[in-house]
């Protein structure tokens, strides 16, 4: 059985092209544009992990890691981000359900966030 | 005139009361013996009637007057004369008393005979006990600068006959301990027969003359002092433009010393003054001061900045003028540096807020370029299976693609983005970032490090071979471990080796061969690090611009411009400390850094 991924991104060809790179490695994979979305959509449709951009607009990334956390305690994140200046927040440096390493936008390949996703979900 | 004369007036008087005396005597012994008369005592005294007896007495009377007169004129004679004697002996005395300098006086023998009361004061021995005493027993005299004792000036006078000076520099010891500085000469006296009498010996107390002397000495020195600790070169020269002063300073830059620069032609002893000569000439003619200030200058260090002053002198009436010159280097890099960092800063602030804008859609576009090549080259079912449901060759296609030189465009996409995001990110550094960490690091562990690094660097290789190029280490064990960022520095590093590296591969090599020469070495508190190539260098303009963020003179695709700015912004800013760039063209190009030992104080 296929994991199931969501990413979060309010840049579409960010969110399509990163989901046929994960779709290419077998991952089920779902899109939302915004904080708001997401959190709706996993009320109806639980997933294994969420690839979530820091800056957005509305609720940011980081409120919405902290929310969802809190109501999903199995669900994983990782950060996606275009920010530099987005360094893993201190509340969530520490938490294990956030993967410790940031991935900045453009990634040269997606081999590495590939492996981290393997790692996280065992 | 009462006591001159009253003597030879008493004995006068004295003959007179002896002639009376006798006569009186002469009657009583007429009235006691001769009395055969027996005239009364009043006859007998005035014998009229006895012409005998009358002309007895006053044969006998007249010749004791005669006599008197006679003895009491030549007593009275002598009574004056010695009284004459007294009396210039007395002006003597007060005369020589009076002199204002000291004076003594010594016989043939060098035994002294007076002394005056100056004498006195100075020598601390009265005239009672120095008289019969050898000159040198009361007149020790030393040479002040030496304290060895001096010759006895009256024994040389007596030898050689001449008047003899006093050395300069002589100190008298008094008998009670004080010392007097003294000036002067001794001389010798000659009898009628032209034979040394004895000597006299003047000299007087210049104590103060010499205090102050030494006071002007002292103040002389001091002024020279002030001029020469100035950091400035200070030159003065006449209306002719000939050396009058020349400090210190002067004299550690040109190599010539004071003496020698002395009285020369400024131009002959500092060419480089040979365009200031006009502006000398113009100053001391119009009295005007004139500055000129960052005067560029090459020197074999490289380009130095001074400022150029010169004064005319009008003070005393003497014509001249003194020129100052101060090496501005230093500072003039410092202003740079700020107007850079104030450069970077804000293409930092521009850059943190477009990066996330511009890596949104490279993320886009290296994810769809991976994606297309996953979907054409990488062995899915996906493709497989679709290929069969279009009913095509998935083998003929990815031959025609590859024919068609598609993957090579992709790759084109790639790599071009690639580069954007470098730039991006390298622009992204001139942002505060509140992340790094700083830590001890050793330098020469990284520097070699990033020797390794730069050797495997894949756009390096593609250029050039590293390992073709000679590198001189010169570590100073002196310096261990410094405070910084160590990715940061060894960015740093990475840039400066790349830049030489291309530049020396741009440099056809008559003789030699490509050469980097990396020193690391302690100044005080900072650590100095030194990369220096003896490729190409670059010309004066270049120069100045190599930190501005995006100067290149490479061409689109080799460079970006940036490593510079960003090495300079992390070593300025993020450090605290200096980069300076410093090239002679065609011969070598060196880049120094200087960063605090224990980290930025903040
Ligand atoms: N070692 C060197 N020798 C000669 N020129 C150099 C050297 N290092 C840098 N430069 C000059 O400084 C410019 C700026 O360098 P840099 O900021 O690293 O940008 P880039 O290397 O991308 O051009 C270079 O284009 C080159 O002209
Ligand atoms: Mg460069």
């Amino acid at each position: 059985m296929s994991n199931l991924i969501l990413i979060l991104d309010d840049d579409v060809h960010v969110r399509e092209s990163l989901a046929i790179s994960l779709e290419d490695e077998e991952f089920d994979v779902y899109e939302v544009g915004s904080s708001e979305e997401a959190l709706s959509f996993l009320a109806k449709q639980m997933v294994d992990l969420v690839v979530v951009d820091l800056r957005l607009p509305g609720m940011n990334g980081t409120d919405f890691i902290n929310e969802a956390r809190q109501k999903w305690a199995d669900l994983k994140f990782i950060i996606y981000t275009g920010s530099p200046e987005f360094s893993i927040p201190v509340e969530l440096a520490e938490v294990p359900c956030v993967s410790n390493s940031i991935f900045l936008k453009p990634l040269p390949t997606s081999a590495v966030m590939v492996s981290e996703i393997r790692r996280m979900l065992g | 005139m009462n006591s001159q004369s009253n003597p030879s007036r008493m004995m006068l008087l004295a003959f007179v009361l002896l002639a009376a005396a006798l006569w009186f005597v002469d009657s009583i012994f007429e009235l006691l013996w001769f009395n055969e008369a027996n005239a009364s005592f009043i006859d007998l005294l005035l014998p009229l009637d006895r012409p005998h007896e009358m002309f007895m007495r006053t044969m006998l009377v007249s010749s004791l007057l005669l006599s008197g007169a006679v003895f009491s004129f030549m007593f009275g004679r002598i009574s004056r004369s010695k009284e004459a004697a007294r009396a210039s002996e007395e002006k003597l005395r007060t005369l020589f008393n009076s002199i204002g300098d000291a004076v003594i006086a010594t016989d043939a023998n060098g035994v002294i005979t007076r002394m005056n009361p100056v004498a006195e004061n100075l020598t601390g021995w009265s005239v009672q006990e120095a008289a019969g005493k050898p000159l040198s027993d009361v007149f020790s005299i030393i040479n002040a600068l030496t304290n060895h004792p001096c010759a006895n000036p009256v024994e040389k006078v007596l030898k050689s006959k001449c008047v003899v000076g006093l050395a300069n520099h002589t100190t008298l010891i008094s008998r009670t301990g004080d010392n007097f500085q003294i000036a002067d000469s001794a001389a010798p006296v000659f009898d009628k027969t032209g034979g040394i009498a004895g000597t006299v010996l003047v000299f007087r107390d210049v104590s103060e003359d010499y205090r102050q002397r030494e006071e002007l000495r002292k103040l002389r020195n001091y002024l020279s002092n002030i001029i020469d600790s100035m950091p400035s070169i200070l030159v003065g020269v006449d209306a002719d433009g000939h050396v009058t002063q020349w400090n210190m300073t002067a004299e550690k830059i040109t190599g010539i010393s004071a003496v020698d620069a002395q009285g020369k032609s400024l131009v002959s002893v500092f060419p480089r003054m040979a365009s200031e000569m006009d502006k000398i000439k113009e100053s001391i003619r119009t009295r005007q001061s004139c500055s000129e200030e960052r005067k560029t200058r090459l020197s074999k260090n490289g380009t130095c900045y001074e400022d150029v002053t010169i004064f005319p002198l009008i003070a005393n009436g003497v014509e001249g003028a003194v020129i100052q010159i101060d090496d501005v280097t230093e500072r003039c890099n410092l202003e740079q540096m700020m107007i850079q960092t104030e450069k970077m800063m804000s293409v930092g602030g521009l850059a943190a807020g477009m990066a996330h804008e511009i890596n949104n859609p490279l993320a886009a576009i290296a994810g769809n370029s991976q994606n297309i090549l996953n979907r054409i080259y990488k062995d899915l079912e996906k493709n497989r299976k679709t290929a069969r449901d279009c009913d095509v060759d998935l083998e003929k296609m990815r031959e025609y693609l590859s024919r068609r030189d598609i993957p090579r465009m992709l790759n084109g996409i790639s790599e071009s983005c690639n580069r954007a995001a470098t730039i991006v990110s390298n622009m992204l550094r001139f942002s505060r970032k509140s992340e790094r960490k700083f830590g001890q690091c050793n330098l020469a562990e990284l520097m070699n490090n990033t020797i390794d690094l730069a050797a495997n660097d894949y756009d390096l290789k593609r250029e050039y071979d590293f390992r073709k190029i000679e590198i001189i280490k010169e570590y100073s064990p002196e310096l261990s471990t410094v405070v910084c960022e160590e990715n940061e520095i060894q960015q740093v590093f990475l840039n400066l080796l790349k830049n030489g590296a291309q530049a020396m591969m741009d440099k056809e090599y008559v003789e030699g061969s490509p050469c980097f020469i990396l020193r690391l070495k302690k100044d005080g508190r900072m650590a100095v690090i030194e990369v220096e190539d003896n490729g190409p260098g670059m010309p004066e303009d270049v120069r100045k611009r190599v930190f501005e963020p995006f100067y290149s003179t490479k061409s689109v695709g080799r460079g970006t411009g940036l490593g510079l700015s960003v090495s300079y912004f992390i070593i300025t800013d993020q450090h605290g400390g200096f980069m300076e760039v410093n090239s002679i063209p065609g011969n070598w190009t060196r880049f120094r850094i200087k960063i605090p030992i224990s980290g930025q104080e903040s």
